[in-house]
Formats: structure tokens, C-alpha cells, sequence
């Protein structure tokens, strides 16, 4: 099946901005704190390596990109792997896109209610951020591409404040001495959160969707190599901070934590929480983004025709276990760290974009002999006619 | 092949989709802003605000009791309809543990406690000594307050007084600027929560709380709020006296105060004049020593000082030097100002032997230009071509004595508050393994070297 959705397209900057948003969102969240008390304060040495594969990966896709503009995902994986094994490759997609939603919606929970109002209602938040699902699964990439545009400037404006506000106490030394527990805790944290450090893995959706300019291959790289910067800080500010005393840090401490260090709110009051309810469109967008995904590859699997009908039968499934299947975060944490779970995970976030970049290979050069054959076909027809008219004569 | 469309039919139904669309748009646009205003408005028509309805503390003080702890709480109760006039109050809580005592104090107030703005967490000696974690683990990680919140030894009786004597004369949330004073204003260590649970779990297991003692009541304050105050108080005593039929002795009316020099207006009848400057918080000059989370030790004012110079918070301050001699002249009791700080510690082995390198780069400002010139005399003298270098060497002893005061007493008293385990451990972490498993005392065995870039303007 031609899967072809180029009604409309995001631009390159679009892309780069959404590249920016997505790898820095969910990593200064609250995977710092997980990492912490796995890895102690080498846990930054995790982060490194993984946002060194995530870049990579933005690599394999933006040439994936370059060599297959028009075909999608979904295309891609029709010519690469069939009918068949292309559904089944989405439906171990789907899987992780799924634990990645809840993941997103727990920790935003966890987050509201252990620093915000204690008593917040979770069915209006619930509803509200179903509601917003089905928006964001009716529309286009375009929409996704167009919100993280305009909320861009204002993240940025709120992170140039967060870093003021941190540097002043950031004590590098204490994230001495590298290496003290050998490699073990930087394998294990990179092991067992293979979830949660997948986010440019889901930009595949993207392919086939984007106007390329000359400039594609400069923003791209630079933003997400900006987000992958503003990640490492943060995350290790927490990790200079806490490495010494993980046991003292809860799941809902994240960056915010570090904020309300600084901004000293005695002085200023709960400033950090200001700033922090800006960024906080960072994990928003990536959300929409998931979902998206999501109820695309939901319409490849079953061959829907509209989008109405996905979005909300996804947005029903993401509040149906978001509000009575994963209620609470520790289990959910759990069965997220288990060998399957990991497993998927990293066969999402690494061979699948490998996958689908060698399929775009192989298309490539298929491309380049056809069409160097069809050059050549008039001259070689031309040099049989000639033969035979040699021979007749 | 389907079949094309006809003319009509076309053009029908752009119009339809335009209609359509517009509508649409205008639902959603109708819904927004139902949504977007009642959100705005669900939180107000729920109730009073939240400000209101908490207590907002600014200082706990923690003291030890036989049954667990008290806790006492300085309070801002914001005035209701947003009044001017803010409430200051102070409300003790008894309790198993923190939280209890916490609640305890929410119960009697019919608040809740709102801890977020709390600047200052004082403990009681008695408390310290029997143990801080439990309180300080439980506020950090319940995330209360704010990992950068003060901490404090009392020096007074007990904490609660500390409280009561802080919340008397810090009305209407001035804590935060004395607190900052004494954090970053003046050469006194501070110390953070999440510092010291860090230093407290480090290889040295050492941290440090600066311990401050809250002099009497201030009643003769400079605010013009104050005056006023006492001066109607002035009234009444004396409309009270005369009433009585006794002339009394009319302090109050000299103008003149009597407790200038100690802790500033020693009790309610001194009254006194408005030009009186009280010293109401009483710099200790003293720092308690913590190991394992326990208060092993109270150190005087040469470590004391010594570990202001090594808390990189610590810019400012006043420093007097023992008498100066060059030649014939002699400057006694000469204060120079810190006006800028950057130490450098670094840690190292010189033949197995353990040394922290420590490199002082400071700027200080005279205060007393007319005993220099004093002594200088003559600008071409020999006195004024050694002065300077003199007052450098003056300073240099005497961060020096400072410096290697703590790690006297770390010695006398079994603890490490140079963190010269955690500096090894993090910065010479091979070779401090090797010292450690061939039974070296670190704190014993090591040296001190010292640099100096000293400016004075």
C-alpha cells in the first residue's frame, strides 16, 4: 500500500526545532533522579553516550532523508520488509510508543503532584490532555511542527534563565572522580532506561513529510546538538548536586529541584515554578509528537482511511490506562525496566532507524541502476540493431 | 474511471466547505475561551486564595525533648483581603518526629504550614548533639523546602528562643536580608542544607553549621515604624508613672540609651533615643562541628574564621590585623576590609606525603587611612616604601593561622572539616586509595603550603 500523506510538509527549521525540543524533554525530566540512584554521580557519563547514539540517529534519518525525500515510513518499510514483516516492525513500534505515552503522562503526574497542588483533580487533567491528543491526532505534522515553532523562542528565553540561575552553584568537582566504580553503573543505567532515552527515534515519522532546503543538514544537526548540550548540564547539574546523597532525591525532584536551589525562594519566591511551568511545553510537544506517531502507525497496521476514528480510539486507550491501569509510577517504572520492555526498546530506538536507512540504501542504488540502465538501453538497442543489420547484410 | 463532477456540483460545494470550516473554527474558538476563562475563574470561585489560607514560615528552630522534639515556627500570616499589615507570629509544636510537630503547630494555628519561603532551619544544641539527619533527610527529600535553605547552631538557650528573638526583631519578612547578610555580607561560613547532608555522606563525613546567638530585644530600632512604636510606648509609660503619682526616673526622656554596647536595650525601660544602632544578632564566633550527622564539637573564632576563608560564599568581611612594625613605626589594631576572594584549594602528593596546596587571591580596602598615614609619615621614608608589603605579610599570618587552626583542632577533635578525604578522594583518587590501604591518617599526616596574591587599596 502507497502510504502517502504529503498533504502538507513542515520546513526544515520546523524539523530542527522539533529535533531541539524532543531530545532534551523527557532527559531533564525525571530520568536524571533515576539515573542518579542507579549510577551515582557518574550517571552523566550514561547521558553522554546516549546522546552521542541519539545524534546518530538524527544522522541515519536526515540521510534517510537526503536519499528518500518522498517516501515515508511506512513506504519504507512496505519495500524494505513487505506488507507483512512492515506491520510487524509497527506493531513492536507501537508497543514502545505506547509505554513511552504512559511514561510521559505518569511522570507529568508525579511531577504536579509532588511540587504543585497537592489535591489537583487527575480526571481535568486527564480529559484535558485527551482532548488534546485527538487535536493533535487529526492534524498534520504540520501542526506539531508549527506549535514547537512558536513555543521555541519562549523555551529557549526560559532555559537562558534556568542556566543563570543554576551556574552560579554548580560545583563541578563534585562530579569527580570519573570512572570511580569502573564502567558497571554507566552499562546499567544505559541498560535499563533504554525507554526513556529514545526521542529521536520517533523523528522517523517525519520522513516524507519535510520541504528540504540547503540549510536542512545545518539545522537539524545544530539543533538537536544544542538540545543534546542543554541535556548534559542539566542533567548533570542534578547529578553534582544529589550523586552523593541519591537516596535523599524522590522521583518528583528533577531540574525544578535545582531551580528552587538557586532562585533561593525565600527572595524570590517560587520563581523556579514559573519557569519550569514554561518549559514544561517541551514534554507537551513530545507528547503530541508520540501520540502522533502512534495513531499513524495504528492507521498502517489496520489500513484505516481517516485519522478521526484513530485519534480517538488512541486518545480513549492513553486515558483509559493512564486513569485506571498505570495510577501509580513505581510499578509502572518496573515493568518499564524489564528485559522485554528493554529489549523493544532498544530494537525501536536503534534498529529500526538502521532499518529504515539501509532500506532507503538499497532503494538508492536501485534508483542510480535503473536509471544509469535506461540510459544506456538506447545505446545498446541501438548497437543490436546495428549487429543484426551487420549480420543481415 | 470515475465520473467527473459536474460544473454545478463543483462549484457547490467549495462554499459548503468554506461554510463548514468557518463554523467550525468559530465553535472552537467559543470553546477555548470557555475553557481559558473558566480556568481562570474555578480557582478564585472555589474559595479564598491559597495564600490566605496557609501560614507562611520563615524560620523553624528544632530543639530536643524527652518524649521527641519541639518545634518552633516563625509565621507570616498574610492579612485577609490582601491587607498591608502582615502578621508575624511565633508557634511552638511538639512531636514524635518533624512532621507530626509540624502538624501539631497546623492544628493549634488552623493553617496549614507553607514552607516553601523558609529562609532559616536553627537547631538547639542539645538536639544537635543527639543527631540532625532525620529532620534534615526528611525535609530535603520531601522537597518542603528549598535545598538552599540556611542552617544554624543556636547559641542561645535553645532554639526556640533563637526563633523568638529572630522573629521580634525581623518584622515583616526582614529575615531573608539579615540571613543574607550573614551568608554572603560578612566573614561568617554558611552553610546549606543540601551542602551538608553532601559533606556529611563524603568520604570525610565532616560539615559544618556557623552557630549565632540572638542578643535581647532591640526596642530602640531604626525603622521609622519602630520609633514610633516607641515612642507611643514612651507615652504610655509615662502617662503611667504619672498616673502612679511617681516621678521616677525618666530615662526614657534623656534621649540617651543605656544599652548601646551590649545587646541593645536591656529591657523595656530603657526606652533611649532613636540614634541607637542595637546589636541584636551577637556573631558567636563559633561553628559547630558535625560527624555522622552529630555535633561533636564547637569550635571558637581562629577555625571559625579560618573556614569563613574557605567557604567560596564568603567575599566580604572585616579583618584585624596584630600590630604592624616597620622600623620605628608601629599600627596597632589595623582593620582591613575583604572587598574580593577567590581561594583555591588543591590536593596533592609530594612523596607519598599528602599536601593541600592552598592559594589565596583576596583584594582589601583600608578602614583606617589615618592610622597609615600616621605611621607612614614622611611619603619618601623608608616606612612608606615597607608599609605595604608589611600589612600583605600581616594578612598572609593571618589567613594562615586561620587555615591551619581547623586542621589543629580536626586533629584534637577526630574529625576532617578540611575535607581532606573527600578533596583526595575526588582529585587524587588512585593514589589516595593506595595511601588509604597502607593505613595513612590523611588528616594526620598532611601539610599545608600556602600562596598568596594579596591587593590592598
Amino acid at each position: 500500500m502507497e502510504y502517502n500523506e504529503n498533504m502538507k510538509s513542515i520546513t526544515s527549521r520546523q524539523f530542527a526545532i522539533a529535533a531541539f525540543l524532543v531530545i532534551m524533554a523527557q532527559k531533564i525530566f525525571l530520568l536524571p533522579t533515576m539515573m542518579v540512584k542507579t549510577g551515582g554521580a557518574s550517571g552523566y557519563i550514561s547521558v553522554i553516550f546516549v546522546l552521542a547514539l541519539e545524534l546518530a540517529v538524527l544522522l541515519l534519518i536526515m540521510f534517510t532523508i537526503k536519499m528518500q525525500p518522498n517516501r515515508s515510513l511506512y513506504n519504507l518499510l512496505d519495500k524494505g520488509a513487505g506488507k507483512v514483516g512492515g506491520r510487524i516492525i509497527a506493531a513492536l513500534m507501537l508497543f514502545c510508543l505506547s509505554l513511552k505515552l504512559m511514561l510521559l503522562v505518569s511522570e507529568i503526574r508525579v511531577f504536579f503532584n509532588i511540587n504543585l497542588q497537592e489535591g489537583l483533580s487527575e480526571w481535568v487533567a486527564q480529559i484535558s490532555a485527551g482532548v488534546f491528543l485527538f487535536a493533535v491526532g487529526t492534524k498534520t505534522l504540520r501542526g506539531i511542527g508549527r506549535l514547537a515553532e512558536i513555543t521555541a523562542p519562549f523555551i529557549l528565553g526560559v532555559m537562558v534563565l534556568m542556566f543563570l540561575l543554576v551556574v552560579g552553584n554548580v560545583q563541578f568537582d563534585r562530579l569527580l572522580p570519573v570512572l570511580s566504580g569502573g564502567f558497571a553503573p554507566i552499562l546499567k543505567n544505559m541498560s535499563l532506561y533504554p525507554l526513556w532515552f529514545g526521542d529521536i527515534p520517533y523523528m522517523l515519522i517525519f520522513l516524507g513529510q519535510i520541504k528540504k532546503d540547503k540549510r536542512f543538514f545545518l539545522y537539524a544537526p545544530v539543533g538537536a546538538g544544542l538540545g543534546a548540550v542543554i541535556a548534559l548540564f542539566f542533567s548533570s547539574v542534578l547529578f553534582m548536586a544529589f550523586g552523593g546523597i541519591p537516596h535523599l532525591l524522590d522521583y518528583g525532584n528533577n531540574i525544578s529541584t535545582m531551580l528552587f536551589y538557586s532562585a533561593t525562594s525565600y527572595m524570590m519566591g517560587r520563581f523556579d515554578l514559573i519557569l519550569f511551568s514554561v518549559w514544561i511545553f517541551t514534554l507537551f510537544i513530545q507528547f503530541a509528537l508520540v501520540f502522533y506517531f502512534l495513531t499513524r502507525n495504528l492507521k498502517y497496521i489496520f489500513g484505516a482511511n481517516g485519522n478521526r476514528l484513530v485519534s480517538l480510539a488512541g486518545a480513549i486507550v492513553v486515558f483509559t490506562m493512564a486513569t485506571f491501569i498505570f495510577t501509580e509510577e513505581y510499578p509502572l517504572y518496573y515493568f518499564c525496566t524489564q528485559p522485554i520492555v528493554r529489549f523493544a526498546a532498544l530494537f525501536n530506538n536503534y534498529l529500526v532507524p538502521l532499518f529504515v536507512f539501509l532500506i532507503a540504501v538499497v532503494l538508492k542504488i536501485r534508483q542510480n541502476k535503473r536509471v544509469s540502465g535506461e540510459l544506456l538501453q538506447p545505446i545498446f538497442s541501438a548497437k543490436i540493431k546495428q549487429r543484426s543489420r551487420n549480420s543481415e547484410a | 474511471m470515475k465520473p467527473e463532477k459536474s460544473v454545478a456540483g463543483a462549484g457547490m460545494k467549495p462554499e459548503k466547505k468554506h461554510l463548514n470550516h468557518k463554523t467550525t473554527l468559530l465553535i472552537m474558538k467559543i470553546v477555548v475561551a470557555v475553557i481559558g476563562i473558566l480556568m481562570f475563574a474555578l480557582p478564585a470561585a472555589a474559595g479564598r486564595p491559597q495564600v490566605e489560607m496557609d501560614a507562611l514560615v520563615t524560620v523553624i528552630g528544632i530543639d530536643r525533648t524527652e518524649t521527641g522534639l519541639r518545634c518552633t515556627v516563625g509565621i507570616v500570616l498574610p492579612e485577609e483581603g490582601g491587607g498591608t499589615e502582615d502578621k508575624t507570629i511565633v508557634v511552638p509544636g511538639e512531636g514524635r518526629t518533624l512532621s507530626t510537630a509540624f502538624e501539631n503547630i497546623g492544628i493549634s494555628l488552623g493553617r496549614k504550614l507553607e514552607l516553601h519561603h523558609c529562609a532559616l532551619i536553627v537547631f538547639g544544641k542539645a538536639k544537635a548533639e543527639e543527631g540532625v539527619l532525620n529532620e534534615l533527610e526528611y525535609l530535603l527529600s520531601s522537597g518542603k523546602v528549598s535545598p538552599g535553605i540556611r542552617l544554624m547552631l543556636s547559641g542561645n538557650k535553645d532554639a526556640g528562643e533563637f526563633v523568638q528573638k529572630l522573629t521580634d526583631y525581623t518584622k515583616k519578612m526582614d529575615t531573608e536580608n539579615l540571613i543574607k547578610y550573614l551568608g554572603h555580607g560578612s566573614h561568617n561560613y554558611s552553610q546549606k542544607l543540601v551542602l551538608f547532608l553532601s559533606d556529611i555522606y563524603s568520604k570525610s563525613q565532616t560539615s559544618v553549621m556557623p552557630c549565632f546567638m540572638m542578643g535581647d530585644k532591640a526596642e530602640n530600632m531604626t525603622a521609622v515604624e519602630g520609633n514610633e512604636a516607641v515612642e507611643n510606648k514612651k507615652e504610655e509609660e509615662t502617662e503611667e508613672k504619672e498616673e502612679k503619682g511617681g516621678g521616677g526616673d525618666k530615662k526614657g526622656g534623656d534621649g540617651k540609651s543605656e544599652g548601646a554596647g551590649g545587646g541593645g536595650g536591656d529591657n523595656g525601660e530603657s526606652g533611649g533615643s532613636e540614634k541607637e544602632k542595637p546589636t541584636v544578632v551577637q556573631r558567636a564566633g563559633k561553628i559547630g562541628i558535625f560527624t555522622q550527622g552529630k555535633l561533636k564539637a564547637v569550635w571558637e573564632r581562629l577555625p571559625t574564621n579560618g573556614l569563613a576563608w574557605i567557604d567560596p560564599e564568603t567575599k566580604y568581611g572585616v579583618i584585624l590585623l596584630d600590630d604592624i612594625k616597620v622600623k620605628d613605626a608601629v599600627i596597632t589594631d589595623l582593620t582591613c576590609f575583604l572587598v574580593k576572594k577567590d581561594l583555591k584549594i588543591k590536593a596533592d602528593f609530594k612523596e607519598g606525603v599528602p599536601v593541600l596546596k592552598v592559594k589565596t587571591s583576596a583584594q582589601f580596602q583600608f578602614e583606617e587611612r589615618g592610622k597609615l598615614y600616621a605611621a607612614v609619615g614622611d611619603i619618601q621614608g623608608d616606612v612608606s616604601r615597607e608599609i605595604m608589603p608589611a600589612i600583605k605579610k600581616g594578612i598572609e599570618k593571618h589567613i594562615t593561622e586561620d587555615i591551619l587552626s581547623i586542621l589543629e583542632h580536626s586533629r584534637r577533635d577526630g574529625c576532617d572539616a578540611l575535607m581532606l578525604h573527600d578533596r583526595f578522594y575526588r582529585y587524587k583518587h588512585k593514589e589516595y586509595l593506595r595511601y588509604i590501604e597502607s593505613g595513612g591518617d590523611l588528616v594526620d599526616d598532611c601539610k599545608v603550603e600556602f600562596k598568596y596574591d594579596i591587593t590592598l587599596n
